[in-house]
């Protein structure tokens, strides 16, 4: 799809771009079905789904002159046919096949995205398997397929008075007929023909746009297009109409006179529109009759209730798009910008102690119910960001199945959660976070292989968890496998080894833990193909990091490891504690805070040198003092008549001194503009009630990491 | 021919004082002027750098012009403004003295900046223009903020990162 950006489109390669971005929608979903159907072989549904993705596929394909993409799926449409027809079980090394072969569309779509000449190298084998498999199947019932799948439709046919000679008739029959089995009452059964001239594109129509058009009255579609004029894509004329005839075939509630409003632009011979009268919708009593007249009761009972059960699905589908709409997340952005300086204002009303003295009933109430609306509209907002993490957690089972593939270790993956609303800018920078720590999970967290598993008395097959859930206004998601655990121990010779901590720190397990994410730091003793080279973890936090999360591990030695991603509930808003010192309102990040009080004087000591501590329960917490980091001009303030606030950061925990508390509230994030995001102490600003901007404090970057080393 | 349609082109600006200097920035630069408001000091900045500003909603940093060039502080009054100036899409105030007017500016009228040598850098000036009996300093907004170091940290980032892998 990038080829096209940065060019002016015609529309005939907008309409091209819209194919090919439909077509990637549907191979990735394909990418995702296939592995369900992986597990669950028997499930009829996602068989019908995976079908009906491959035949929209072999749709865009050709017409686009994808022709090898087209042949390809073609045939692959040609076996999953077989099987949902047949309902016969697919046998476990032909899904194989089956995943292979998505492999393979998904490989000669880039290749025809490219123009590239070249096919992928397993193309022809899988082709052939494919071929070979479908041969194999029909040879069986070459008879009674053929006899059957033919007459009916004929026979069908002729009783509409249409005249069917050609495949396109017959699969625009068949479509009627699926869609007669779903009709409804009150529901119209049209079929709209298009048969746009060739100049149509020129004039600004296409076929994807009446589609689009009928899809707005349609309760139901199915549409058929009819490639046989197209040309080759060495002779194809991008700008020139040259696919013959549309047909669409929908149930509707509109009336014929409506329908045609849709088309009042287009020449009278380039569509028509048809009703076709319910009369012929086959009921029950009906059936057997027809039947008995073919001699092949089962097969036409099979076709029925497939044909009863896709109509019902396409049904639920096409409600369903139309209820959703596509939107630019940059307008949407904006949209919360816009928003959050609403609520800003409504603040600002509420708070302001003129309006508040105005001594008037209907006032008062105006300015309350500005505050719910104001609140409903900010929530709504929030939430048009917030996305299901299914899709995510759906690509990682195709992840977690090729790193078993590569390690040969046998897994089962668990997910829990898929529901879990989270940010969508969030998500998009999570994916590569969460692959990373999985494969770590399956490389190094499960055991080497079965029979050290056996020998830990564990079942050969490992297990992965993969969670989210929401725990105190963070959303966490969880990677946990049931393998050997972290050897604490061994991470702690090592960090002293690669001179990362120098042994004495008083580290608690997780901080331990902790440093098997440090730049450099390396456990494995051999170095695989995924995983093992050190460069991996500390990208995974440092990614985590940014998007203002933190992760979090847990082992038990012999008993598995659990990696946490534990991140704000959006990227925007954060939970802010705020504190002020010498005179400026600064946020703590309530997510780091650990607990904040005001010291007894005997438990702060000052060391020559070294700078201040706070002994809290066995530990010495440095204290930092705000106002000496950032150079603020304040009277000096002991420790006990000030307040510290103890965070944990990624180099452990410090208390940080400031003058006061001031209060607690959710702000929005402001980034403070390329010009002062050089300053690492501070993540951003926020604007507060009043109007008053306060500074973000990145806490994690008021001491060094780890000041012992700097090697 | 040639120095005829050279003649034609007039350019407008926004001309402003700082102490008895009038200065000027194209106008296609400026966003808009407000009058002078509340500015949160930002710790660890360049004295110049003032701090940042609350403009409905969004965080503005703000540039003391007078300290940026080197001039003495000044006491804020009724006529002190901030120009908000669009810098390679990102939104800087400038504080300033006192705002005059737009001018329309002949090209004709402008000349190569002289080198001054005296407490104004001459870097930040692009062009002299001369409106009737005055000088106008014409400001390139963009090296008055590229001569600083302000390279965004997340480019660093990213291309640390991308080494990195």
């Amino acid at each position: 799809m990038e080829h096209c950006i940065g060019c002016v489109m015609t529309k005939q390669e907008q309409v091209k771009a819209i194919f090919i971005e439909e077509a990637g929608e549907i191979i990735e979903k394909l990418d995702v079905d296939i592995l369900r159907f992986e597990e669950n072989s028997s499930d009829f549904d996602l068989l019908n789904e995976i079908f009906r993705g491959v035949h929209t596929l072999k749709g865009n394909a050709n017409a686009f002159g994808f022709s090898r993409l087209g042949e390809f799926v073609h045939h692959f449409e040609d076996v999953l046919d077989h099987y949902r027809s047949t309902k016969e079980d697919v046998e476990e090394h032909h899904l194989e096949l089956f995943v292979g072969s998505v492999d393979i569309i998904k490989e000669v779509m880039v290749c025809e995205m490219d123009a590239l000449s070249e096919l992928p190298d397993d193309y022809d084998v899988c082709l052939g398997k494919i071929k070979e498999l479908i041969s194999t199947k029909r040879n069986k019932e070459v008879i009674a397929v053929v006899e059957v799948m033919m007459e009916p439709i004929a026979d069908l046919a002729s009783e509409f008075g249409i005249n069917c000679d050609d495949e396109f008739e017959n699969s625009v029959i068949n479509g009627i007929q699926t869609l007669q089995t779903a009709q409804e009452n009150g529901l119209k059964l049209y079929r709209v023909d298009l048969m746009l001239d060739t100049d149509a594109y020129k004039r600004g129509f296409d076929h994807m746009m009446f589609i689009a058009l009928l899809k707005e009255e349609a309760v139901s579609m199915e549409s058929f297009f009819n490639m046989e004029t197209i040309k080759p894509i060495d002779s194809f004329i991008c700008d020139e109409n040259t696919i013959a005839k549309v047909s669409v075939i929908l149930l509707s509630s509109k009336s014929k006179t409506d329908l045609e409003e849709n088309f009042e632009f287009l020449f009278e011979n380039e569509y028509k529109i048809v009703e076709i009268e319910p009369i012929v919708i086959i009921k029950e009593e009906v059936a057997p009759v027809i039947i008995d007249m073919r001699k092949s009761e089962d097969r036409r009972q099979v076709n029925r209730r497939e044909t009863t059960s896709s109509g019902e699905n396409s049904t639920s589908t096409i409600m369903s798009a139309k209820s959703t709409i596509r939107i630019d997340t940059f307008k949407l952005d904006e949209l919360f910008d816009s928003v959050g300086e609403l609520v800003i204002a409504q603040n600002f009303i509420a708070q302001n102690e003129k309006i508040q003295a105005i001594e008037d009933e209907s006032i008062k109430r105006t300015i309350e119910t500005l505050s719910k609306i104001t609140k409903r509209i900010q929530d709504r907002v929030m939430s048009l960001r917030m996305v299901a993490i299914r899709d995510t957690f759906d690509k990682m089972k195709r992840v977690v199945r090729d790193t078993s593939k590569k390690t040969g270790k046998e897994l089962h993956l668990n997910v829990q959660g898929e529901d879990t609303e989270i940010d969508k800018t969030m998500i998009d920078s999570l994916s590569d976070p969460l692959i990373h720590i999985i494969r770590n999970a399956i490389d190094h967290g499960l055991e080497a292989d079965a029979d050290e598993r056996i020998a830990a008395g564990k079942k050969v097959e490992g297990n992965i968890t993969l969670r989210a859930y929401h725990k105190s206004g963070s959303i966490i998601i969880s990677v946990s496998d049931d393998g050997r655990g972290i050897n604490k121990d061994k991470v702690f010779r090592k960090a002293i080894e690669r001179g990362i901590i120098t042994g004495d720190e008083n580290l608690t397990d997780s901080q331990i833990f902790g440093l098997i994410m440090q730049p450099g730091f390396s456990t494995a003793d051999a170095i695989s193909d995924l995983s093992g080279r050190g460069v991996g973890l500390d990208v995974v936090k440092t990614s985590i990091e940014k998007l203002r999360g933190k992760i979090e591990i847990e082992s038990r030695e012999g008993e598995g490891t659990t990696f946490s991603m534990v991140l704000p509930l959006t990227l925007a808003i954060i939970d802010g504690m705020l504190v002020q010192t010498a005179g400026e309102i600064y946020i703590i990040p309530t997510l780091s805070v650990v607990e904040s009080f005001r010291p007894d004087r005997e438990i702060v000591h000052a060391l020559k040198g070294q700078g201040e501590f706070v002994s809290l329960r066995g530990q010495h917490l440095p204290i930092i003092r705000l106002s000496d980091v950032f150079d603020l001009p304040t009277g000096r303030i002991e420790p006990w008549d000030a307040i510290l606030v103890c965070v944990e950061t990624a180099a452990g925990r410090i208390a940080i001194m400031v003058d006061e508390l001031v209060g607690r509230q959710q702000v929005v994030i402001k980034p403070l503009g390329k010009s002062l995001a050089k300053l690492k102490e501070i993540s951003g600003g926020a604007i507060l009630g009043s109007g008053d901007i306060a500074l973000i404090l990145n806490i994690d970057e008021l001491r060094p990491l780890i000041e012992t080393t700097h090697a | 021919m040639e120095p005829n349609s050279v003649q034609v082109r007039r350019d407008r600006y926004l001309t402003f004082f700082l102490g008895e200097e009038q200065y000027g920035i194209a106008i296609d630069k400026i966003k808009e002027i407000i009058a002078m408001m509340k500015v949160t000091n930002v710790p660890k900045t360049p004295e110049y750098m003032r701090g940042v500003i609350n403009l409905r909603g969004s965080i503005i940093p703000v540039v003391d012009t007078r300290l940026r060039f080197g001039m003495e502080e000044r006491e804020m009054d009724m006529h002190t403004a901030i120009i908000i100036v669009e810098v390679e899409k990102v939104n800087i105030g400038f504080i300033v003295d006192r705002v005059e007017e737009v001018a329309s500016i002949d090209s004709t009228h402008m000349s190569e900046p002289p080198k001054f040598g005296s407490h104004i850098d001459t870097d930040f000036i692009c062009s002299m223009a001369q409106i009737e009996e005055k000088v106008v300093m014409i400001l390139d907004v963009l090296k008055l903020f590229e001569a600083d170091e302000l390279v965004s940290l997340e480019q660093i980032q990213k291309i640390q990162t991308s080494e990195g892998e």
